[in-house]
């Protein structure tokens, strides 16, 4: 601003006249890329939050998933024994109607644990039908899948917190931006080149910084 | 004007990029596998995952009740479960009842190879019960891998299908010698052993380790089952500050150890892993080793046994080797499989190279060419005044 009062309206537009074409060349791509970065940024982040509430409603399902199995898995593992202990006194009483309707009673899979269970020689059976042993007995697949659920839902977790910091980094790298158009439009206010071509240079290295941290939480 | 173009032409590669950018980035950061319906426990399977199946046997007791009855099994079959789990297989268990009578073992090993659906087994237990089916197991091509047989002469290539994923014999006795000498600096050292092959090996190994380090060794022999150690007690130098009892029998372990006491004799007790079974020998202040790692400090640890525990209830280490043993078969099966069955020859030619980097036990599993664990080691435990074990070391 001094220099053009000095030099007058003739030397204002000789300054401008003899301003380097290259720097306005860059100021202009500066801002583009700015632009585009800003934009793109503002998109990655708003996938990434995105891709955290997904992972955090997967992993609340998960977690009600793994909540069913192992409330199952308890259930199963309790009814299973109270209605094979009730079996076994009314078939040792001889009473075959209620052993039968007791029978009837039991899933599946208790149903096939007690016919492996009686079908083992005497002196190869465990000690009730609910043992390692038994490749009919469930609970044990049952309470490992619950298990597994749990640990899905605890990575989904993790990445959702993941997505979540990422977002959060790429909105801070969007605000940062900011300074890179701020920079580049005070730089048109000044009339010294120096001035200009300090301004761009700083703009340019908002820029720069702002891009590696783009590609480095992308 | 030529500035103009080229900064449109910078400006259109720049917006095109980020175009790309976005496509690149359109994809979920995670799959999901895990289904909505939430109770049944196939759709938290992957679907898209190849199935497999097939029999396993283990060869480990599970019917007489006693302190370890179906350690072994509990844990090959938490394995078992949780490898179907995690890889989408069907295999099932084929239990064996057998732990050292060798005629049941070979009555077991019979009924698995006649039953063509075993492609594998885990165990034996017990290496006398090893050397006796080896051979019948041999013949079937039915790969063997054993969590706690021990006997060195078992390895080597004797029998060939034959794997362990604990530490040999020959281990155990410089383990115990180097235990005895450095850690106790024990000054003169008796060691009692029994008339049998897993006792008199053991004895020794410790007494050429102990006597290379210029220790004085006293060794006493004893039967199986003694019911008064009096006379063995007598036999013992007053001024043997260890004494070392390589018992085959946890039960000869405890009884001597009882009758020590109660004769006031207190040097430091030190046993094989024949006396690690926490319920049965209970002399607190006693040493014991044991071929299994504390599963508790392995780092997928923590999460299996509390899902032993969830399932089983009390935890023991004793059983830890067969969740790996179980883990190394079905691995080898996976590898193999063809058609959705795994078959007895793709085991045998897959368990050679199976590896298992995270394994419970601590440590990377890996078999060198004499079937024996890549850097098994054996550990040594102290019985607290709980009735726990407790890790030195």
């Amino acid at each position: 601003m001094s220099a053009a009062g000095h030099h007058g309206p003739h030397g204002h537009q000789e300054h401008d006249e003899h301003a380097p074409r290259w720097l306005n060349l860059s100021l202009a791509i500066i801002l583009g890329v700015a632009a585009i970065v800003a934009g793109v940024t503002a998109w990655r982040g708003t996938v990434l939050n995105g891709h955290a509430v997904e992972n955090f409603t997967l992993s609340t399902q998960s977690v009600n998933a793994a909540n069913s199995l192992a409330q199952e898995a308890e259930r199963a593992s309790t009814s299973e024994r109270a209605l094979y202990v009730d079996y076994e006194e009314a078939r040792e009483r001889g009473d075959e109607e209620r052993a039968a309707a007791i029978y009837s009673m039991m899933d599946g899979s208790t149903r096939r644990a007690i016919e492996w269970w009686r079908g083992q020689p005497a002196g190869d059976r465990p000690l009730t039908p609910f043992k390692s042993a038994n490749p009919e007995w469930a609970a044990p697949a049952t309470i490992i899948d619950a298990r597994e659920a749990l640990e899905r839902a605890s990575s989904q977790l993790e990445q959702a917190n993941i997505d979540l910091n990422k977002s959060h980094s790429l909105e801070f790298i969007a605000a940062l931006l900011t300074v890179t158009f701020l920079l580049g439009g005070l730089s048109g206010v000044f009339q010294s080149p120096r001035a200009k071509a300090t301004l761009v240079t700083a703009s340019g290295t908002a820029l720069g910084v702002c891009l590696i941290a783009m590609v480095v939480l992308w | 004007m030529v500035t103009i173009r080229a900064l449109t032409g910078i400006v259109v590669a720049l917006a095109g990029a980020g175009l790309v950018a976005a496509g690149c980035g359109s994809s979920p950061a995670g799959t999901a596998t895990v289904r909505t319906s939430g109770a049944d426990a196939a759709v938290l399977r992957d679907p898209t995952r190849t199935t497999c199946s097939g029999k396993i046997a283990v060869m480990a007791p599970y019917v007489d009740g006693g302190s370890t009855d179906s350690v072994q099994m509990n844990w090959a079959r938490v394995a078992l479960d949780t490898f179907n789990s995690k890889n989408g297989t069907s295999f099932q268990i084929e239990p064996v009842d057998v732990m050292d009578d060798v005629a049941a073992g070979v009555r077991g090993a019979r009924r698995a190879i006649a039953n063509p659906e075993v492609v594998g087994v885990v165990g034996p237990q017990t290496s006398v019960v090893t050397a006796a089916v080896g051979p019948l197991l041999d013949r079937a091509k039915l790969a063997y891998v054993s969590p706690s047989a021990t006997r060195t002469d078992l390895g080597g290539g004797r029998l060939a299908g034959f794997y362990r994923v604990v530490a040999n014999d020959s281990v155990q006795g410089p383990t115990l010698a180097r235990f005895v000498a450095t850690d106790l600096k024990a000054r003169k050292v008796a060691i009692v052993e029994n008339p049998e092959p897993y006792s008199r090996g053991l004895a020794g190994s410790v007494s050429r380790a102990l006597e290379a380090d210029g220790l004085p060794v006293i060794r006493i022999s004893v039967p199986l089952r003694t019911p008064d150690y009096t006379d063995t007690i007598a036999q013992i130098p007053r001024d043997a500050d260890v004494v070392v009892m390589p018992f085959l029998l946890t039960e000869d372990g405890q009884r001597f150890a009882r009758q020590m006491e109660a004769a006031g004799r207190d040097p430091r007790l030190v046993g094989g892993d024949g006396l690690f079974v926490p319920t049965e020998f209970t002399k607190v202040g006693a040493y014991v080793s044991s071929y299994s790692p504390d599963l508790r400090k392995a780092p997928s640890g923590a999460n299996i046994i509390r899902l032993y525990e969830a399932i089983f209830g009390d935890f023991s280490t004793f059983g830890g080797p067969a969740f790996t043993a179980m883990e190394v078969v079905a691995t080898a099966a996976l590898q193999t499989c063809s058609n959705g069955r795994a078959t007895r020859a793709g085991v045998w030619k897959a368990v050679p190279d199976v590896e298992i980097n995270d394994s419970l036990l601590g440590q990377r599993v890996s078999f060198d060419k004499n079937h024996e664990l890549e850097g098994g080691r054996f550990f040594m435990y102290q019985v607290e005044p709980n009735g726990g074990y407790r890790a030195l070391g």
